[in-house]
């Protein structure tokens, strides 16, 4: 296990390199328990070979010429035609892989003739799929619109990398829930915007895709041709589970015991009448799976940047197809189009235009075992026991929000993606931000009988104002000196006041020597902090007070606070109030009129005016009030460094 | 099925130049402003696509209409206007100028197809199947939407048995089980259940919610006079579609197969209850078709 888990991290962090024989470097694709597709494209003849074997040193194994199927633009080939956007000597090889053994590891390697491309090198390798209805714990990746090209699309990625690299779990599968390559999903747009961003993740994972709209406007889902198409190779034929569609825009594979249906939201019909509504239908009658996932572009629920209940495409995906989906027992449906994170609360039969909360939520809590608990379904696939609605829109491109969804449990602007894990009978799903912080965490358990009744006075979500934007806030300059770091002790005073009038806890002098101590970030419910205080439900208000000394001969104007903080503070120099953000009125257990914020990495704030305060060469204090909104607030972050910039 | 070649024709053809990032607010504002400074066939066509999405469709026939006085030919906005007029005249008139100006074999075949859906609307299903007979003749590849249209009108042509054919042959080429399911179903009212009986007993071997296939070997049972299974299999239908039915807010195909299974055993007003259900959503009357048969016969 150990060797496995190095291989797996070498792999990562040595062989990103791209081979230049390669116009699209190799990646796989259409993965079964048995065989594999192995798809690479090359602007110069080539004698396409690929051989593998179960180690990396001995890939005594070949796929026959006949099962290596050649692609070239429709100038030179008039049988399996590229798309015509293709540079003209543009060839895709498209390699099958049969006859291999369920849940099993392979290394591979391509050949032009007897020369190797691709360097001895463990990353090029892929995993089959157990058997269906095999009960094996399965890990995956969930990204929509991130085709940008962009840092942020980068940083979604490299922090997926990094955290499963840390917990040494690779995922397993890979699925994109549309607009991987803005603006209108041309070749060179795919081959920039998605097959070079993902390297190397593509070359050993295979991703399952959905066309967004914006790869509609140049591929088409009734015909199955176009840019999109030439990049994804997705089952018609039931290939890897289901029923068969005879269509690669909409399709079902299993994956041990979990069913995962895709379906093509932008440019089909999706009214029950239409093909895919029937074959959906007869999919979900079929399917003898645990738990089932569905992924498409449009989302049914959303007030990110699109709003479900005006949009045609999202309307009809809600009044035509969740209802389907909701009595074939569904448990997760992911969707992309709104740059955006919202996670829904437990729901069924949301299908009403506009969406209310009233008579569709089955469970309203937060779905966090360490919170209000998980979610919970009958085993098996149950119809209407509930699902959780995710908008995963927020991959790369520009967030945006335009109102508050009555079904989401959590609505997050950040740029992430989700990560999920089903193993036993618990769907476990997180976002990961980009910064490699887990932004929400919820958990569905499946097992036994459970009916539900719906919620009469439903949590609802804080109100967004339309037109209400997050101020801008100032990073932090570069080259700065540490006065207080991330992570140092502080003494920090939770559950009661402290004695005396409002500010004299933060005067130097007080005596402290009852608080206790801990580091820095303060807070629950994010897991972004270090020192846990259970606080929901009990107290909004949280104290903390750090003494630092200041360098000989430090410009005292120049100082500034650096901090994460959900959802408000005041800060204090030596007993003085130097800043106070999202808190209108008062102080300490007086204080009021808080603005909810959410702790999305360190903000920054110059603090004018604070030379007369400070004692240099002295002790000072500086103190911290951190307010939550509310007292059943899902959580709560204060962790503040002190900057001296130059 | 129209909608969808329709959605497929004019996103194919949206430019590339529409922005990605904004909403669809934003973006009509956008174009409306360019369209104030020079207007374009082109932006009247992107505004519409953005109003259609919105379901405005006033505002999205002005735009279209508005695009063709600037450019009479822009395919585009033709394409889109057929689907707006659904089986009016200006539709059909529209679509046979679609036709006649089409530059090449695809176009042609785009073109006509949607002339035969204009015609199916009206209800000049021989026209509309003449046409879908000529497309498949030009291209029979990734052809689903018109291998159903043209199944379509023979069953409201009345050619159950060229339909169960048709449909037969085009599940053994086209991969898809919705042309499998429904050449069963066709084969059923057509009186045929020796090919389809073995098919329906695997399914119902096979498949976690069976109520669909116990309708189905109900209804050979029926055209084979055995009476008492086929009410057995209908019992055993309404048991398990039963608690998969939300009260409040149901899933229609459910209701539709529910219906069907009150019909056939006999409780026709449960069966129009489930039928005014129906009606009453908008549900397309094509979905529960098989229910609407029933309830004609008794």
């Amino acid at each position: 296990m150990k060797s496995l888990v190095f291989l797996f991290l070498s792999s990562l962090f040595v062989s990103a390199e791209i081979v230049e024989e390669f116009s699209r470097q190799p990646y796989v694709q259409l993965a079964t328990d048995n065989s594999i597709r192995v798809v690479w494209r090359s602007r110069t003849e080539m004698k396409p070979k690929v051989v593998f074997g179960t180690t990396v040193d001995d890939l005594s194994s070949e796929v026959p010429a006949d099962q290596i199927l050649t692609r070239m633009h429709p100038s030179l080939d008039q049988e399996n035609p590229i798309f015509k956007d293709a540079p003209v000597d543009t060839r895709q090889f498209e390699a099958t892989v049969t006859g291999l053994k369920p849940l099993t590891s392979y290394y591979y390697a391509i050949y032009d003739g007897d020369e190797r491309l691709t360097p001895a090198d463990s990353s090029y390798r892929f995993k089959t799929n157990p058997v269906p209805g095999s009960d094996t714990p399965v890990y995956f990746w969930v990204v929509g619109d991130s085709g940008t090209g962009g840092k942020a699309q980068a940083q979604v990625h490299t922090s997926m990398v990094e955290h499963t690299a840390k917990n040494g779990r690779p995922i397993d599968l890979y699925l994109h829930v549309g607009d991987m390559a803005y603006g209108s999903g041309t070749n060179k747009e795919f081959s920039d915007r998605f097959f070079k961003m993902y390297e190397p993740t593509l070359r050993n994972t295979v991703c399952w895709g959905s066309m967004g709209n914006h790869e509609g406007r140049t591929s088409k889902g009734a015909t199955g041709i176009g840019p999109f198409y030439d990049a994804f190779i997705q089952p018609t034929k039931a290939e890897a589970g289901g029923l068969p569609s005879g269509k690669e825009a909409f399709y079902s594979f299993d994956w041990g015991k979990v069913h995962f249906i895709c379906l093509d939201s932008h440019d089909l019909d999706r009214r029950p009448t239409g093909e895919m509504a029937q074959w959906l239908k007869a999919d979900l009658e079929k399917t003898k799976a645990e738990f089932l996932i569905t992924f498409f572009h449009h989302p049914p629920y959303t007030k990110g940047s699109h709003d479900s209940d005006r949009e045609g495409q999202l309307i009809e995906m809600r009044e035509h197809i969740m209802p389907i989906l909701e009595s074939g027992g569904v448990d997760l449906v992911f969707t992309g189009h709104s740059h955006i994170y919202e996670r829904s609360m437990l729901i069924d039969g949301a299908y009403q235009t506009p969406s209310v909360a009233k008579g569709v939520i089955l469970d309203d809590g937060d779905g966090d075992p360490a919170g209000d608990g998980a979610y919970r379904k009958s085993a098996g696939l149950k119809p209407n026991n509930g699902h959780v609605s995710i908008v995963t829109g927020h991959g790369g491109t520009g967030n945006r929000r335009s109102g508050t969804h009555p079904v989401m449990r959590k609505i997050i602007l950040d740029h992430g993606s989700c990560l999920i894990t089903i193993a036993d009978d618990t769907i476990k799903g997180e976002m990961l931000n980009s910064n490699g912080v887990i932004r929400d965490h919820f958990e569905i358990k499946k097992s036994g009988e459970v009916t539900h009744t719906v919620v009469e006075n439903p949590w609802q979500p804080e109100p967004w104002r339309r037109g209400q934007k997050k101020p801008a806030t100032p990073t932090a300059p570069r080259n700065a000196t540490v006065i207080i770091d991330k992570n140092e002790t502080w003494s920090y005073l939770a559950g009661s006041h402290p004695s005396g009038n409002a500010t004299d806890w933060a005067a130097p002098d007080y005596d402290v020597s009852d608080w206790k101590n801990g580091k820095a970030g303060f807070g629950y419910g994010d897991n972004d902090d270090t020192t846990e205080i259970n606080m929901r439900g009990k107290f909004t208000t949280v104290y903390i007070r750090k003494e630092f000394e200041l360098p000989k001969g430090a410009n005292l104007e120049k100082l500034g606070l650096h901090v994460s903080y959900d959802d408000a503070f005041i800060a204090y120099l030596n007993g003085h109030e130097v800043h106070r953000q999202g808190v209108d009125k008062r102080q300490g257990k007086d204080a009021d009129g808080f603005t909810n914020h959410d702790a999305n990495g360190f903000d920054f704030f110059p603090l004018k005016g604070v030379s007369k305060i400070l004692k240099p060469g002295q002790k000072n204090v500086l103190a911290i009030e951190g307010h939550n909104v509310n007292i059943n607030s899902s959580d709560f972050t204060l962790h503040p460094r002190l900057l001296l910039t130059k | 099925m129209l909608r969808s070649r329709l959605l497929a024709l004019v996103l194919g053809l949206t430019p590339a130049c529409l922005p990605g990032h904004t909403d669809i607010n934003e973006t009509i504002k956008a174009l409306s402003a360019k369209i104030e400074q020079a207007p374009t066939a082109d932006l009247f066509f992107q505004r519409a696509t953005e109003y259609r999405a919105l379901r405005e469709k006033n505002h999205t026939l002005e735009d279209l209409r508005a695009a063709l006085k600037l450019e009479p030919k822009h395919r585009a906005s033709l394409i889109a206007l057929i689907g707006e007029l659904e089986q009016s005249d200006e539709a059909l008139a529209t679509a046979k100028k679609l036709v006649e100006d089409a530059k090449s074999l695809l176009h042609f075949h785009e073109a006509t197809f949607l002339l035969a859906n204009v015609h199916h609307l009206r209800g000049n299903f021989q026209k509309s199947l003449e046409l879908c007979q000529k497309t498949l003749k030009i291209n029979s590849a990734h052809s689903s939407d018109t291998y159903l249209l043209l199944a379509e009108n023979l069953l409201k042509l009345k050619s159950t048995n060229e339909a169960m054919k048709f449909l037969k042959e085009t599940w053994e080429s086209q991969d898809s089980i919705v042309f499998r399911n429904l050449w069963i179903d066709t084969a059923l009212t057509a009186g045929e259940t020796k090919e389809v009986l073995p098919i329906i007993e695997e399914e119902l071997a096979s498949s976690r919610f069976r109520s669909s296939w116990l309708i189905r070997r109900a209804r050979a049972s029926l055209v084979r006079g055995k009476k008492e299974a086929a009410q057995t299999d209908l019992r055993a239908a309404l048991l398990e579609i039963t608690p998969r039915i939300n009260p409040y807010r149901p899933d229609l195909t459910l209701i539709a197969d529910r219906g069907l299974i009150h019909a056939l055993t006999g409780n026709k007003a449960l069966a129009k209850l489930d039928l005014e259900t129906l009606e009453k959503s908008g549900y397309p009357p094509k979905a529960y078709r098989l229910l609407r048969e029933a309830l004609a016969e008794e």
